[in-house]
C-alpha cells in the first residue's frame, strides 16, 4: 500500500507554472504541503510524490522540499514511513544529485517509475545497493535468508538490512517466535497492484 | 534621465536588438537615435533578449524560452547545466536583491565551425551582496570583496533558517564543468572563477546591485 500524492495538485496550490518546480521559495511552500501529506500517511506506508512527465525540478526546489524532508525522515521524525519520488526526469535527477553532493549529505533517495523500475539517487555503498536489489526481488527478507543468499554471517546480513532501514529504503516489521525476535524487511510499494 | 551619446553604431544596433532601450526607456535616452535596426527573428536560435525577472512566473518563462532556443544546439548535459544556471541566478535577482527590475539575457556565439559558447548575464540594481549578507556575517568586515567571495563559497546564506547559499557555488561548478567561467560583481568588487583559478578585483568603480556574467562552452552547431 502507498499514499500517492500528485505533484500537479501541489503545483496548482502554490502557483507552479506547468511542469517547472523551481526556486527555493516554491520549494519551501511545497515542503509544508508534503509534510502534511506525510503526517496522514499510515505507518508502514510510503508517501509517493508523483511528478508529471517532462517536469523540471531545480536544485533549490529539491533542496528546500524533498531533501529537507528526507533528512527529517532519516532522523526518525516520521516513524516507519518513507518518501518515494515517482516519474523524475533525468534532468531533475541530476539536480537532486547535485544538491546532495553540494551539501555533502548521505541521503539516498528512492526514485521509482510506473513501469516498476526503481533507482537510488544519492550515495549508497555497492553492498547496500546489492542488498536492496535482493530485497526487491524477494519482496521480503530476513537476515538469515540474506546471509544464505550472499554467503554472509547472519550478523553481517543483519547489519546491512538495518542500515537500509535506517535510510528508510526498506520498511521493517517484527515477529516473535521460538527463535526470539526477528525482523522482516520489505521493499516499499508504490503502485496499487504491487 | 541618463543621456547616451556618441554610441558606436554597431553597439547601438546590438543594444536595440537586445531590447536594452526598451527595458531602460523610463530612465535612459540615446541621443541621435538611429532609424535603422537589425532585423528581428522572433524564433531566434541565438539569443534571449534582455528580460525582466521579477518573480517565479517570469523566471519559468525564461527557462522555457531558453529550452526552446537552445535545445537544438546543446547536448542534454549542456542544456541541463544552462537551465540550472539560469534558475539559480534569476532566483537571486528577485529573492535577494530587492530589485523587481533585474534582468537576464543570453546569447550563443560561434566564432568558428569548431566551437560555440553560451554567454549569459544577469543584473540588478538592488542592495548588493554585502548588504544581503552583512546582518548574519558582519565579521567579514566592510570590504565588498569578502562578501562576494563568501557568496560564491556556498556556505553563507542570508536566509534565516540557514538553508540556501548554494546558488553561486552551483553556478561555479557548472561553469567549471563546461570549461567556462563566472564573474560576480557587486559594488566595488568582482570575482572571476574559472574552476581551477580565481581572480579577485577590488577597488573597482562603484556599481549598485549585483551583476553576474557566465560563459559556457557548447558543442559546435552541426
Amino acid at each position: 500500500m502507498a499514499h500517492r500524492y500528485d505533484m500537479r495538485t501541489l503545483g496548482a496550490q502554490i502557483g507552479i507554472r506547468g511542469r517547472y518546480y523551481l526556486t527555493r521559495d516554491k520549494g519551501d511552500e511545497a515542503y509544508h504541503l508534503i509534510k502534511e501529506q506525510l503526517k496522514v500517511t499510515s505507518e508502514g506506508e510510503a508517501l509517493v510524490l508523483v511528478f508529471p512527465s517532462e517536469q523540471l525540478v531545480d536544485s533549490s526546489f529539491a533542496d528546500e522540499s524533498v531533501v529537507r524532508l528526507g533528512e527529517q525522515i532519516a532522523k526518525g521524525m516520521y516513524g516507519e514511513r518513507s518518501l518515494l519520488l515517482e516519474g523524475l526526469t533525468e534532468d531533475s535527477m541530476k539536480n537532486f544529485r547535485a544538491v546532495l553532493k553540494l551539501r555533502g549529505i548521505k541521503l539516498p533517495l528512492l526514485t521509482v517509475w510506473s513501469t516498476g523500475e526503481w533507482q537510488v539517487i544519492g550515495s549508497l555503498e555497492e553492498n547496500l545497493y546489492e542488498t536492496l536489489r535482493i530485497v526487491h526481488q524477494h519482496e521480503q527478507m530476513k537476515a538469515s535468508d540474506l546471509g544464505s543468499i550472499l554467503g554472509l554471517a547472519v550478523n553481517t546480513a543483519s547489519t546491512r538490512l538495518k542500515r537500509l532501514h535506517n535510510f528508510h529504503l526498506v520498511r521493517r516489521e517484527h515477529e516473535v517466535s521460538e527463535k526470539g525476535l526477528q525482523y522482516i524487511y520489505y521493499f516499499w510499494q508504490w503502485r496499487q497492484d504491487m | 534621465m541618463v543621456l547616451m551619446k556618441n554610441i558606436n553604431e554597431q553597439i547601438y544596433l546590438y543594444l536595440g536588438r537586445m531590447d536594452f532601450f526598451e527595458i531602460t526607456k523610463a530612465w535612459l535616452k540615446p541621443l541621435f537615435a538611429l532609424d535603422e535596426e537589425w532585423r528581428r527573428n522572433p524564433h531566434s536560435i541565438n539569443l534571449l533578449e534582455l528580460t525582466v525577472v521579477s518573480g517565479y512566473e517570469e523566471m519559468s518563462a525564461v527557462i522555457e524560452r531558453a529550452r526552446e532556443i537552445f535545445t537544438p544546439y546543446l547536448s542534454q548535459d549542456e542544456l541541463a547545466g544552462l537551465l540550472r544556471v539560469i534558475s539559480e541566478l534569476c532566483q537571486n535577482i528577485y529573492q535577494h536583491s530587492g530589485d523587481t527590475n533585474g534582468c537576464v539575457m543570453i546569447q550563443k556565439y560561434q566564432p568558428n565551425h569548431n566551437e560555440a559558447f553560451i554567454c549569459l548575464s544577469v543584473g540588478d540594481s538592488g542592495c548588493g551582496i554585502r548588504a544581503n549578507l552583512i546582518r548574519r556575517y558582519s565579521w567579514l568586515g566592510s570590504d565588498p570583496i569578502h562578501f562576494v567571495r563568501a557568496a560564491m563559497d556556498g556556505s553563507f546564506t542570508s536566509r534565516s533558517h540557514g538553508r540556501g547559499g548554494l546558488g553561486l557555488r552551483t553556478v561555479r561548478n557548472i561553469t567549471a564543468a563546461h570549461k567556462g567561467y563566472v564573474t560576480v560583481r557587486s559594488e566595488t568588487a568582482a570575482v572571476t572563477d574559472w574552476g581551477k583559478a580565481v581572480q579577485n578585483f577590488s577597488n573597482l568603480a562603484y556599481m549598485t546591485g549585483t551583476q553576474v556574467s557566465v560563459k559556457l562552452s557548447a558543442r559546435s552547431s552541426p
